[in-house]
């Protein structure tokens, strides 16, 4: 089997985000990595119509470059400073990577696979593919695809002298993708696949990011040189999908570290 | 077929390849003689890993954990490779896709000439975990950047396929405790689906420090040798290692006249929807990862013929898991279940790999060992386990090996042996 996928609703978060009162609670001791992820994807079924779906059948995927990286420095700093066997079993446990995951699960009440990835190149597509592949299988009727990164001190540092420059252009942020079958969804086009090559690079490109662009029909962008710039661009794209050209198009991402091609059609 | 269990949608995903380095033994038939034998590695921490003041034992893997199979493929594949260029954590992967590779009997050329899927799941081996240059660092000064490189090249799937030569697909799959079951799932996924045309699967996890003491902190560790499902069990050791199968699509196995070891006929994977820590105390998320699994396979009338659990014996996990499978498994006849782990310790992303191979050489082998560690089983499961003296003939081909994770994951994988 595999059905025909759509891309139902986008949901970009903020940079200056604020904890909706709902999650205030839950979310009071989550650090910004979880925080990210739950809000995104809560904004971004918040406006679907919650059909027939049992919780079961809903699943969340999420891409992330460097995780909660922040959170596991904390944990490093307090091994060093309090010495060992006091680190904080919150902390610690909101230092696993798919830590947002099992947020995301239990607040929106989500049932299906949960499954976190990991990859320094493009996270979210390897992630958008999996939920794609997931709903096309009929295993699940909606498929929640988070892509979130959080500001890291120590990787901005090593960006800026990388690079030789005074400021990274480093930001933080979540975007969340709602995939349904086509045939139930009104959104903004169907999602064809996702293709992916990584090529051998200097590990500093996966940082910096350099010469990364993006290039499709009306677009041919170099793109910000920070780790969800990719995330975003992709998602203004398919945002504007209606002015793009009638049937199936081809998004194009490449950078020193790959190469990428989304297909999308009306 | 005969078992009654079948792909059901999918083309058959054959395993035709399995390899491991771990604590219990450095290639899977050393780790399944330990297992058969109960011979148990559980030891302080080495010196080679890091410097502890804590005494919870680990199972370690030996210091050079870089096998000779993997010296040699590796002269073939990448020739200018050095170990120092990579994380202890892709050498465990390289160790043991080594012998996956050998066993399958994939050459190199044919590697290179075909796309190669690579999921490997891990937990440690995706954070910066140097200590020196975070310390460095947070004092303001500058070090040198080279832990940060070390850190961005060692993505375990990425570096895997650069060591090989190999071009397609990959992923590292973060799902903490249950990320190797999920990459071969995610594995027989893209291969019944046509995104590559063979996979290297697992998982592949080195002990850390922090790792080391989050588990302490959190009260899950044990100081004596673990007892998965063992009335007096008190948490769990952790471990290190890799577990990781070459699998293909049965046609083109067949087509190199390759002899599948058995296949991966089910998968399934299902958030608790619960607590960060705590496993549903019903096993809510691991019910649902195993009808899922059962339908993916035509939901088989008979029961399994092993169950190869989580067990990690902290006591929240045996409950809860058992709980789950006497509800899934609930007829007179019950499925014999073990914990692998008093043999390997919980070797957190590389797990789900391990237990996937251990489950595939007991049905192969037709006779499982008990839970080394396990006495006398807790009579409060809701389920009979096997405790370490109860070795099992097996009456069936097929079975099951789950992963329950921190965040409420549980995924499940169907096995069928080829004997």
């Amino acid at each position: 089997m595999s059905l025909p996928v759509a891309v139902s609703a986008i949901a970009r978060l903020p940079r200056d985000y604020q904890v909706p009162d709902e999650l205030a609670r839950d979310l009071r001791r989550a650090d910004a990595f979880i925080q990210m992820a739950v809000i995104s994807a809560f904004t971004a079924v918040s406006g679907l119509p919650s059909g027939k779906l049992s919780p079961e059948e809903v699943g969340v995927f999420i891409g992330t470059a460097f995780g909660p990286l922040e959170t596991n420095f904390e944990s490093l700093g307090s091994l060093i400073d309090d010495g060992e066997g006091q680190i904080s079993p919150t902390l610690f446990s909101h230092s696993v990577y798919n830590a947002a995951a099992g947020y995301v699960a239990r607040l929106l009440d989500i049932r299906g696979p949960a499954v976190t990835i990991t990859n320094y190149g493009w996270p979210f597509l390897v992630a958008l593919e999996e939920g794609r592949l997931a709903v096309a299988s009929g295993r699940i009727g909606r498929a929640v695809v988070i892509g979130v990164e959080t500001f890291s001190d120590l990787l901005a540092d090593a960006y800026r002298r990388f690079f030789g420059v005074v400021e990274a252009p480093w930001q933080r942020g979540a975007v969340a993708w709602v995939l349904e079958p086509a045939e139930a969804a009104k959104g903004y086009c169907r999602l064809a696949g996702v293709k992916i090559r990584e090529f051998d690079a200097e590990p500093a490109d996966l940082l910096t990011r350099r010469d990364e662009t993006l290039s499709g029909p009306g677009i041919n962008s170099e793109l910000p040189r920070q780790p969800m710039a990719y995330v975003e661009a992709l998602s203004e794209a398919v945002a504007s999908f209606g002015d793009l050209a009638e049937g199936e198009i081809t998004l194009s991402f490449e950078a020193p570290f790959g190469a990428a091609e989304i297909g999308l059609c009306r | 077929m005969g078992s009654g269990i079948d792909s059901g949608n999918n083309s058959p995903v054959a395993v035709t390849g399995m390899g491991c380095m771990a604590g219990g033994g450095t290639d899977s038939e050393s780790l399944w003689a330990n297992l058969v034998r109960g011979s148990v590695n559980c030891r302080p921490v080495p010196g080679y890993l890091f410097e502890t003041i804590l005494d919870y034992p680990v199972f370690a893997a030996p210091a050079d954990c870089f096998s000779e199979r993997a010296s040699v493929l590796t002269a073939g594949t990448s020739p200018g490779f050095r170990q120092e260029s990579v994380s202890r954590t892709v050498l465990l992967a390289c160790s043991a896709a080594a012998e996956a590779l050998a066993q399958a009997g994939v050459s190199v050329d044919y590697l290179r000439s075909v796309r190669v899927g690579i999921v490997l799941g891990t937990t440690v081996g995706c954070t910066f975990h140097n200590e020196e240059y975070y310390a460095a660092w947070r004092n303001g000064l500058e070090p040198d950047l080279d832990p940060v490189r070390f850190y961005l090249a060692g993505n375990v799937a990425s570096a895997l396929h650069r060591i090989l030569g190999t071009s397609g697909p990959s992923a590292v799959i973060t799902n903490a405790c249950a990320s190797g079951t999920d990459a071969i799932g995610v594995a027989r996924n893209w291969l019944a689906t046509g995104q590559c045309d063979i996979a290297i699967a697992g998982g592949a996890d080195e002990l850390s420090r922090v790792a080391y003491n989050g588990f302490v902190s959190l009260m899950l560790a044990d100081k004596e040798p673990c007892r998965p499902f063992s009335r007096d069990r008190k948490g769990l050791n952790l471990g290190e290692g890799a577990g990781v199968v070459v699998l293909e699509r049965e046609e083109t196995s067949g087509r190199r006249q390759c002899r599948p070891l058995g296949w991966v006929r089910g998968y399934g994977c299902a958030a608790d929807a619960w607590h960060p820590t705590a496993p549903h105390p019903e096993g809510r998320g691991l019910k649902a990862a195993l009808r899922q699994a059962l339908r993916d396979c035509g939901n088989p009338e008979e029961i399994p013929a092993l169950i190869n659990a989580h067990g990690t014996g902290t006591k929240a996990n045996d409950l809860a898991e058992t709980a789950a499978l006497a509800e899934i498994f609930g007829g007179l006849e019950k499925p014999p279940v073990v914990s692998t782990k008093g043999i390997t310790g919980h070797t957190l992303g590389a797990a789900g790999g391990l237990e996937a191979i251990f489950t595939l050489m007991a049905l192969r082998a037709g006779h499982t060992p008990g839970s080394v560690g396990c006495l006398e089983a807790d009579p409060e499961l809701s389920l009979p386990v096997l405790t370490q003296n109860d070795q099992r003939q097996l009456t069936g081909t097929w079975g099951i090996s789950q992963s329950l994770a921190f965040g409420g994951g549980n995924s499940v994988l169907v096995l069928e042996a080829a004997r």
